[in-house]
């Protein structure tokens, strides 16, 4: 089913807070989402896989490079941190990101790191490769490997492919029933004293 | 005159701690940057066409119709079916599953087959599926007593009750009007580059502008249907007394919450419009005799107004109070020289109330389009542009906005149960936003975030004490306060971004944050039904679209009076 790119915000929002982000990161993962799906990327694919593990260990910034404190590393946890340090990101010497499951979602972080400081960004990891300038670049070969290493820094990436524009994306059905059953969770059961009350009519509109 | 304009200092906007309280944004009326108001001056400027190039409805009032405008570089049509809905179906809540007529904005002029897939979809509303062809999705119902009532007399050859017309000011109300990729449908970005869509919500109000000209070609068709030998068609003067009524429950509050940056692009236009004309030096005779004469038609309007809801009984009185102070003053005001709409502003936020202020405010606007209309395309904004946190500021940085912006929130007892009574939740039943009471019902773990002020508190507790340097490094140890910590830096660049009042407060009216977005789109006659649902009247005079050549696009928001001023 073709979905518009605000449906697909709003549902990986609701899923990834339904799974137990906070408000401020779910938002993050419908943005990357969001990001993903509009340049024809598996972006809710990737979100549901990410969700489907469950919580994961906090980050653990050391230098340049960063890990969980234990297990895998998360991509929503770690693409927000890293553009929440974009200059260091573009003025370091590159640093690498540990473990990192669902790598995919790294990549609208990274872009936004490009946009934020106008330098252009490299994201890789094995069979795969991204770059961000004034143009989103990549190429993604096969499924990655659970917890791959990534690498983040300044670099061009002429080489690479450009991503095109969709304005629509087709969520596959499993993908989408996942992040619904998960969005599910941040909505109050019903009652019926809910019902009437909680939206306030009561009036007859008969009139 | 531009000499004396360089000399006097001009006034800046009023600040956003004055501006966003929700008393006075449940005060704001509608004014020349309205969405309605900005749509129809363009529509008629660049002489959009229109045609009805399908009505098949039958005796009972099913079938379907289209309606399109034709514009320099795009058609839009809207896909209307009528239907026939039994009283007791009859519902305007969310909660409803069918309705008197549904809607979709298609884009382009139709064909058969997306007719076809349209009435399989269009008529279930959620329950069914646009596309990207579809710009919005909407649905409305009759006004039963006034419906039957102006058919009954058509057919009899008849013009209806002049009075009843006024009682009720519409034949049909919409209970819901979706964009912006809702249910499948195109979102904002796919349109958003074309110049008839650049402001906000102008889908929508073309929308509700073909639906009040097809509501009213209907009950004439109706009358027609019953009595073929004697049914009259409205008496034009009459017919524009009709708007389109509109039904506006919670759903729609949280939006001036959800969306901070759009926010602050309408609240400052419309300030800035304010300190412009403020600023003018001296006025012309003329522009002094176009306000007088406004503030006679806002008293009509506010006599024409009506509301069986205490609070808004309550606040017509001092509105009609206020316009009658106001006329009062101006019979020895002088409204030529020495920065007269200054002084008059200064005088009213001594001597009106909010209600009076506010409809001044948009007085204020009327007699000065040149100066002001400019603002109004700039009501949009990339809300992606503001949305990136800025890792890099320090964290005393971070605090300082936050006493800034939040200040009056920093001043709450949040232990209190008054001050946080109230939780914003979605409900499972139709996955629309609700109100609860937090201390009645276990609800709090369903709370979304919609309470700036209890939030801004609580990341304030945590930053004064915390030893990050940077707000990366504080958002890192503390993802809860992410949210807030992207609201606060958005209001620090946008200062009208956030509403300065507890949003779940036992003393909140979510009729306030209805009316506060309701009023940017251009509707009157605020009729609250309960403290959290309004119903309101759209286009209420203005021209019908086959009627824009001829007649002003702009000079409908009050109703004519004959008095000289």
């Amino acid at each position: 089913m073709s979905w518009s790119m605000s449906e697909i915000d709003g549902l990986a929002r609701k899923a990834a807070r339904g799974a137990g982000f906070d408000w401020g990161m779910a938002e993050e993962a419908g943005r990357a989402v969001r990001w993903l799906a509009s340049v024809g990327l598996p972006g809710p694919e990737a979100l549901a896989l990410r969700l489907g593990i469950g919580p994961l260990a906090a980050l653990y910034v050391d230098g340049a490079e960063w890990r969980a404190g234990a297990g895998a590393l998360c991509p929503l946890t770690a693409g927000a941190a890293l553009c929440d340090r974009a200059h260091e990101v573009v003025e370091g010497s590159g640093m690498v990101l540990r473990g990192v499951v669902q790598p995919l979602l790294l990549a609208p972080f990274v872009a936004g790191i490009a946009a934020q400081t106008g330098a252009p960004v490299r994201l890789g990891w094995a069979g795969a490769a991204f770059a961000f300038s004034d143009q989103a670049r990549g190429r993604v070969e096969g499924a990655a490997a659970l917890a791959v290493d990534v690498t983040v820094g300044a670099g061009q990436g002429g080489e690479l492919p450009p991503l095109a524009c969709a304005l629509r994306y087709d969520v596959p059905p499993e993908t989408a029933a996942a992040l619904t059953a998960l969005a599910q969770r941040t909505y109050a059961p019903e009652t019926d004293a809910r019902r009437i009350a909680g939206a306030g009519a009561g009036l007859s509109d008969n009139d | 005159m531009q000499n004396e304009a360089r000399e006097t200092p001009p006034v800046a906007p009023r600040p956003p701690d004055t501006v966003m309280t929700l008393a006075r944004m449940g005060s704001f009326h509608q004014c020349r940057l309205s969405f309605m108001r900005q749509l129809l001056r363009r529509l008629k400027a660049e002489n959009w066409r229109f045609e009805v190039t399908l009505f098949d409805i039958d005796a009972g009032g099913v079938g379907r119709a289209v309606y399109t405008m034709h514009g320099p570089a795009h058609s839009y049509s809207l896909v209307a079916f009528a239907h026939d809905l039994p009283p007791e179906m009859r519902s305007d809540r969310v909660i409803a599953t069918r309705w008197d007529a549904t809607f979709t904005l298609f884009d382009g002029i139709p064909g058969a087959d997306d007719l076809e897939r349209l009435a399989r979809n269009v008529p279930l509303q959620e329950a069914g599926r646009v596309s990207e062809r579809e710009l919005s999705l909407s649905r409305a119902n009759r006004s039963v007593r006034l419906w039957e009532h102006v058919v009954a007399a058509l057919a009899a050859g008849e013009q209806p009750d002049a009075e009843k017309v006024r009682d009720v000011g519409y034949l049909m109300r919409t209970t819901a009007v979706y964009g912006s990729g809702k249910f499948g449908a195109a979102d904002r970005e796919a349109t958003c580059e074309r110049a008839e869509f650049a402001a906000p919500f102008q889908v929508e109000m073309l929308n509700v502008f073909l639906i009040r000209a097809f509501v009213m070609d209907l009950v004439e068709h109706m009358a027609r249907m019953r009595s073929p030998d004697t049914a009259v068609p409205l008496e034009p003067a009459l017919r524009r007394r009709f708007g389109i009524g509109n039904s506006t429950g919670l759903g729609m509050a949280p939006f001036l919450l959800t969306h901070p940056a759009l926010l602050h692009s309408w609240i400052a236009a419309r300030e800035t419009a304010l300190a412009r004309v403020r600023s003018l030096p001296t006025a012309t005779r003329a522009a002094g005799d176009t306000f007088r004469q406004f503030v006679m038609r806002a008293r009509a309007h506010a006599t024409e107004w009506d509301s069986a809801h205490p609070v808004q009984i309550r606040k017509l009185t001092e509105l009609r109070g206020d316009l009658e102070t106001l006329s009062t003053h101006l019979k020895g005001a002088d409204l030529t020289s020495d920065m007269p709409w200054n002084r008059l502003w200064l005088w009213a936020e001594g001597a009106l109330g909010l209600e009076g202020q506010e409809q001044l405010a948009s007085l204020m606007l009327e007699s000065y389009g040149d100066l002001i209309d400019d603002l109004g395309p700039g009501m949009a904004v990339d809300e992606a542009a503001h949305w990136r946190i800025d890792g890099a500021m320090e964290t005393g940085r971070l605090a300082e906005i936050t006493r800034e912006v939040y200040g009056w929130a920093l001043g709450i007892d949040w232990a209190d149960p008054e001050a946080q009574a109230r939780v914003w939740y979605v409900s499972e039943a139709k996955l629309e936003p609700r109100l609860g009471e937090r201390h009645a019902e276990p609800i709090a773990p369903f709370e979304q975030p919609l309470c700036p002020g209890r939030d801004a508190a609580r990341m304030y507790a945590d930053l004064i004490h915390s030893d990050a340097r940077t707000v990366a490094g504080f958002a890192l140890r503390h993802p809860q306060h992410r949210h807030m910590i992207r609201r606060a830096q958005i209001a620090a660049r946008l200062p009208y971004a956030e509403i300065r009042d507890n949003t779940i407060g036992a003393g909140l009216l979510p009729i306030d944050m209805l009316r506060a977005k309701l009023s940017f789109f251009g509707a009157c006659h605020f009729d609250p039904r309960s403290d959290r649902w309004v119903r309101i009247n759209m286009y209420q005079h203005a021209p019908f679209p086959a009627d824009l050549t001829d007649d002003d696009a702009d000079d409908w928001t009050y109703p004519r009076v004959d008095v000289a001023p």
